[in-house]
């Protein structure tokens, strides 16, 4: 009689009539299961079925596990664990059953037992697991979620791509943008001490790579910052400025605000053309002068000039070039206030705050004249007014926002 | 369409902030000289005549009740508040009257104004005035003599900071200068 225990090789083979460690070990599968399974199994009158289950350490399940057997070196052959469930039928003769467990997020299981003589031989074959984590990163511009960046991950030779995700309608039609920028990838390994490699690409990006050790993920989401490069993916085409001045930025303490659009010239990149329209916001104070023997009073008086024209301006640093793309250029603009022709010099830069919008600087010089409200003082009333031309200099720096496209 | 939202409420931004320019806008008060400005109150007050005798002044009191004061020929005329103020204070022979935001002066006969020396800038001495004929001041440097019996308006106005605009005015009050 062969004794059952004598063919446990480790704590990973477990060979019992009725799972005699059920009471000590938590169990995947019941025993009665098993018989039932084992029973169920269809088999001739000289045959055995040896079966059983197949689980980790850790009591889980494990579906789709190879099972190699070989009965006294002879062919071997192959079942597929279904379940956590397997078994084989052999004719009930032989010697030594070599058993060799294989399942890619396992260690293989490479075990013995002495031939049984039971018609059914149930097994509870436990196998390790390998160190598998799942790997989740959010790439970051700033503090900007990036999406789109290319994700390539290296270990022991094999290299794994994936690219972050960006905002999407969710199933309720919500624009969701829970995972914005972020991805994910399971990763098995042998032992917790091998490395990875993560290496971030984008256009317009400089590449990030990262290197760890298995070990040392904590399961958090890891976050990357990605750097800009010095210049854009591509020379721009257009862009869209948005600028506004206020007093403290004036010469003549004036609001400004201004909208234009340029578009590069051909294969000229460094010229580009378009319309400018702008407007100054002008306090513009007359002396007052009232009873003899008093200081003059101050009368303020708020004038629009509006300013609308073609432009063109040269970039003298790349356009391309992500910070302080300089240019200089003029306004031909039309003075929509006094209907009289203003040209318009401008000097600016312009600071990338990501891929297409930045932040922009600009200093224009603006001469024109326009009529202007003076007061006289009287003693008995309203003061009297009249129109005086004058001419207002603006020497103007402005901040705007611009969108490249 | 992140960008398209900013610029738009940029603009919003910019257009409250033209919006927000200070107006003044006074509510209509046609009892006052300038019917389009605040009040300023003169309340009753009393003052000492050339003969000694004290000389009662009912202020805005007498014109709600429509009684007519009886004063010296040396009047003190007396409000409340416009410190600092550009101010104006006049006497007229005739009810007076205005045009297009401006006094017909023809009828002045006396003025003093903040640009003049007084004592007190709320109440002001007759002697601290000048004498005015056809708007303009006359016998410069000199007291102004009495005013000659008869039926008289004052009245007492100011101008804003820039001294463009009337911002204050007082009521029309009417005095009686005995023989």
């Amino acid at each position: 009689m062969l004794n059952s225990l004598a063919f446990t090789q480790s704590d990973e083979i477990w060979l019992d009539s009725g799972f005699a460690g059920e009471d000590t070990i938590p169990v995947l599968i019941s025993g009665q299961r098993v018989n039932d399974y084992l029973i169920a199994i269809p088999r001739g009158s000289d045959q055995i079925v040896i079966g059983g289950c197949i689980g980790s350490i850790f009591h889980e399940v494990i579906d789709s596990a190879v099972v190699e057997v070989v009965i006294d070196g002879r062919e071997p052959f192959h079942v597929l664990s279904e379940n956590g469930l397997f078994n084989f039928v052999t004719e009930a003769k032989g010697n030594v059953v070599d058993i060799f467990i294989s399942h890619p997020d396992y260690h293989t299981l490479d075990t013995s037992i002495v031939f049984p003589q039971d018609a059914n031989t149930k097994l509870r074959l436990l196998l390790t697991p390998k160190y598998r984590i799942l790997l989740r990163g959010r790439v970051f511009a700033g503090n900007m979620p990036l999406e789109g960046v290319n994700v390539s991950i290296s270990h022991l030779g094999k290299e794994y791509a994936t690219q972050t995700l960006g905002c999407y309608y969710d199933s309720e039609q919500y624009w969701n943008c829970l995972f914005d920028g972020m991805f994910k990838t399971e990763l098995t390994a042998d032992t917790p001490d091998d490395s990875i490699y993560l290496k971030l690409s984008m256009d317009g990006m400089q590449s990030y790579t990262y290197g760890m050790k298995f070990q040392d993920y904590t399961g958090e989401i890891m976050e990357f910052r990605m750097k800009y490069e010095s210049v854009l993916p591509a020379p721009p085409k257009s862009n869209i400025n948005l600028k506004l001045g206020f007093p403290a930025l004036s010469l003549s303490n004036d609001w400004y605000m201004g909208l234009s659009y340029y578009r590069h010239v051909g294969n000229i990149n460094r010229l580009a053309y378009g319309l400018d329209v702008n407007m100054y916001i002008t306090n513009f104070t007359v002396p007052v002068e009232t009873f003899e023997g008093l200081d003059p009073r101050e009368a303020d008086s708020s004038y629009i000039n509006a300013f609308v024209g073609p432009s063109l301006l040269y970039y003298f640093i790349k356009p391309d070039t992500r910070w302080f793309s300089s240019y200089a250029g003029c306004t031909f603009s039309m003075n929509l206030t006094e209907l009289a022709f203003v040209p318009q010099l401008f000097l600016g830069s312009r600071i990338f705050l990501d891929l297409n919008k930045a932040l922009g600087l600009e200093i224009r010089y603006t001469e024109f004249a326009r009529t202007v409200t003076h007061y006289t003082f009287n003693p008995y009333g309203k003061a009297y007014s009249s129109e005086v031309s004058e001419v207002f200099t603006k020497l103007h720096a402005t901040i705007g926002i611009q969108v490249v496209f | 369409m992140k960008t398209g939202r900013s610029y738009i409420v940029c603009l919003a931004l910019i257009w409250l902030m033209l919006g927000c320019e200070e107006e003044v806008s006074i509510i209509q008060n046609k009892d006052l000289v300038f019917t389009h400005s605040y009040p300023v109150r003169i309340p009753p007050y009393e003052y000492e005549g050339e003969n000694g005798q004290f000389i009662q002044v009912r202020g805005d009191s007498g014109f709600e009740s429509n009684s007519i004061d009886t004063l010296s020929g040396e009047p003190v005329l007396a409000w409340e508040g416009l410190e600092n103020q550009l101010v104006s204070v006049a006497i007229f022979t005739e009810a007076i009257e205005v045009a297009h935001g401006e006094i017909i002066a023809s009828d002045v006969i006396w003025k003093w104004n903040t640009g003049m020396a007084a004592a007190d800038s709320n109440r002001i001495a007759y002697a601290e005035g000048r004498a005015v004929s056809r708007g303009d001041y006359i016998n410069e440097g000199q007291v102004p003599d009495p005013l000659p019996p008869g039926h008289y308006y004052w009245a007492v106005w100011s101008w804003g900071k820039s001294g463009t605009t009337i911002i204050y005015s007082s009521r029309q009050l009417e005095f009686y200068v005995p023989n």
